[in-house]
């Protein structure tokens, strides 16, 4: 009977995984299935891709320096504040890291309007765009490092290595540095994720020369045919999947915060 | 390896101080176990000896050496953590070698030594796992066997039976008991439970609101406590109220009257106290100073656990051997050995009752504290 009851909620989990998959990879697959067809006919031809690459190489180019700017700029900036909310709370810490957090409930739209005007010299500039995914990329760092710096006992573990005869250096360097790698990690795929696929601030804040492939993919939606926007969809799925094949590797390894020590 | 605290203060906050004054000899090559409730001040002490915390006021010597200023890495002790703060991202192998990083011998000999800890400490086959791959009781082993790696003179241990459950505590206890005893090292053990300090301490710190109210070998500080807090502290005890003559060396009690070593000085407010454990009562005949009627027996094997009052209504708590016939609302002969007697002084407000026993025609107080504080 028990074992029945299992068979079916087994079933169960299978059929509702099998909906949700469906439902949420159908659009890009249609999508990438396109793009093998050559425009204006019903030939399978890679011309489509050719012409992306051609057309918009550049945007992707763009895409790829700006993300990796993004990663570095927002753990140098974020890292310290996590830090210093984790390890070294202040009065008002909290409200300030939770005011850190204000740009992710506000529309893209009004990110963008603000960084116009608050940065009005940097137009122009592929800084400003820097600076615009950095007001949502900043508060996952501060998140993300902060939650884990809070489950790990650092300061412990700092004093166990103390009265083992190891100095500063050698307390950051064997004891501190390997164990924030993980969240530090873990933090610079999700900023990535987020600079690859950003569109609402990239698009208000694009120029002919500063435009990033998902502006770019959208321009192929609305000026070229379904087989181009298809290639281009492909590319962009293709550009994201180290992502989640290093998200996945990640998530497998445990974090050695809160497993106790 | 002698440790001497002199005049140690701690504060971190103005309404209290963490630890108020402790001047303190930690005898070489002894185990010294630091006792006392939550909030006593005794982690904060092995904090301060260890380095890991500054003192305000006050100096802590090694043997000759003035080490209050030196940082923990420079004090050459080991540490044992109540969590045991192994690194959770090394291997039990790597965290016992992770304490020799700075000796100055070969990889080979750094390895030799390491395999030799995990010899010790029967730990072999968990060189390659991580922390949290082992039990408690591992974990345990492993915090000692790095703590020792570095063959430190000193030995401070921060409650490290705390996280374990009752019966693998048990078990450890005693292992650790054999295991400090042979090390022939100063080790410093806080813990707060009494049963503990006495099995591992070969002296013991009592230690309350960050003051040592008393010290002394397990034997002295249970059968002579200073107050009603240790003797409380340190199992069951009958404080029994009493009197004291001129000469200050004579005790009258309901029980008859006794002489006692040294005089009994009593601060103002103070009343003299007799304190009787309950084991110390024997069986007596027909005429035994203590006629005590049973309200409530209870079998317990290896004895009886009788509540009762005595023929002035003075309630005590007794055990009485097992082999004994006791049922409730019996009168019970027994008596005290005079050896036994330890009379203390009692801050009058801590004797409940005092009061309404004032009253009485005899003017003394029974009282009676349950278990440890």
């Amino acid at each position: 009977m028990i074992e029945r009851w299992g068979r079916r909620r087994m079933a169960w989990g299978y059929l509702t995984t099998a909906v949700v998959a469906v439902i949420s990879l159908l659009p890009p697959l249609v999508a990438v299935s396109h793009s093998f067809r050559a425009p204006e006919s019903e030939q399978w031809s890679g011309s489509s891709y050719e012409y992306v690459m051609t057309t918009y190489g550049n945007s992707l180019s763009f895409s790829l320096r700006l993300a990796l700017f993004v990663v570095i700029a927002s753990l140098v900036i974020a890292m310290p504040a996590a830090i210093a909310f984790a390890r070294f709370p202040f009065r008002f810490s909290s409200v300030i890291e939770e005011l850190i957090m204000t740009p992710l409930s506000l529309p893209g739209i009004s990110i963008a309007i603000a960084v116009i005007i608050g940065y009005n010299s940097l137009r122009g500039n592929w800084l400003l765009l820097a600076m615009a995914q950095m007001l949502y990329t900043i508060p996952y760092v501060v998140r993300i490092l902060g939650n884990s710096l809070r489950l790990l006992p650092l300061d412990e573990l700092e004093d166990a290595a103390r009265t083992l005869g190891a100095g500063r250096y050698l307390r950051y360097r064997h004891v501190i540095a390997p164990l924030i790698v993980h969240p530090t990690v873990l933090a610079s795929l999700i900023v990535f994720a987020i600079s690859w696929g950003e569109f609402n601030v990239s698009f208000l804040l694009a120029t002919p020369t500063q435009l990033t492939f998902p502006a770019a993919l959208f321009a192929t939606y609305t000026s070229n045919s379904l087989s181009v926007a298809g290639a281009a969809t492909a590319i962009f799925i293709l550009g994201a999947v180290p992502f989640f094949v290093a998200f996945q590797l990640l998530e497998r390894r445990p974090f050695e915060g809160g497993q106790g020590v | 390896m002698d440790i001497t605290l002199n005049g140690i203060r701690k504060r971190f906050s103005k309404e209290k101080e963490a630890i108020a004054g402790v001047d303190l000899r930690f005898p070489s090559g002894k185990v010294t176990a630091i006792v006392g409730p939550s909030g006593s001040g005794k982690s904060t002490l092995l904090n301060l000896i260890a380095g890991l915390l500054r003192p305000d006021a006050g100096t802590i010597f090694f043997d000759e050496r003035d080490v209050t200023m030196v940082p923990p890495e420079r004090r050459d002790i080991g540490f044992v953590f109540q969590s045991y703060a192994l690194f959770p991202h090394l291997s039990v192998e790597e965290n016992i070698t992770f304490a020799l990083h700075d000796r100055p011998v070969s990889k080979g000999a750094k390895a030799k030594s390491v395999s030799a800890m995990l010899k010790v400490f029967e730990i072999t086959h968990l060189a390659k796992r991580r922390p949290r791959e082992l039990s408690g009781g591992e974990r345990q082993r492993v915090a000692l066997a790095r703590a020792l790696a570095r063959e430190p003179q000193i030995l401070l241990l921060d409650e490290p039976l705390s996280a374990l459950d009752a019966q693998l505590r048990e078990h450890l206890r005693r292992e650790l008991g054999t295991f400090l005893h042979s090390l022939d090292r100063t080790s410093v053990y806080v813990t707060h439970d009494r049963d503990e300090a006495m099995l591992l301490g070969d002296e013991l710190v009592v230690m309350r609101d960050g003051s040592v109210v008393q010290s002394g070998t397990p034997a002295h500080v249970y059968r002579h406590p200073v107050d009603s807090f240790v003797a409380n502290f340190f199992g069951d005890a009958n404080l029994v109220r009493c009197d004291l003559d001129e000469s200050k060396q004579r005790i009258v009690s309901p029980f008859g009257t006794f002489s006692v070593a040294q005089p009994l000085l009593l601060q103002p407010g103070q009343v003299a106290c007799m304190l009787l454990r309950p084991e110390m009562f024997v069986p007596a005949g027909a005429d035994g100073v203590i006629r005590l009627t049973v309200r409530s027996a209870n079998f317990l094997g290896s004895k009886w656990r009788v509540e009762g009052r005595d023929a002035t209504g003075v309630p005590l708590v007794v055990d009485l051997p097992s082999d004994m016939a006791v049922a409730e609302g019996e009168i019970v002969n027994v008596r005290i050995p005079r050896s036994s007697i330890h009379v203390l002084a009692v801050e009058a407000g801590r004797v409940s009752g005092d009061a309404a026993r004032d009253e009485s025609e005899h003017n003394l107080t029974g009282h009676f504290h349950h278990g440890k504080s």
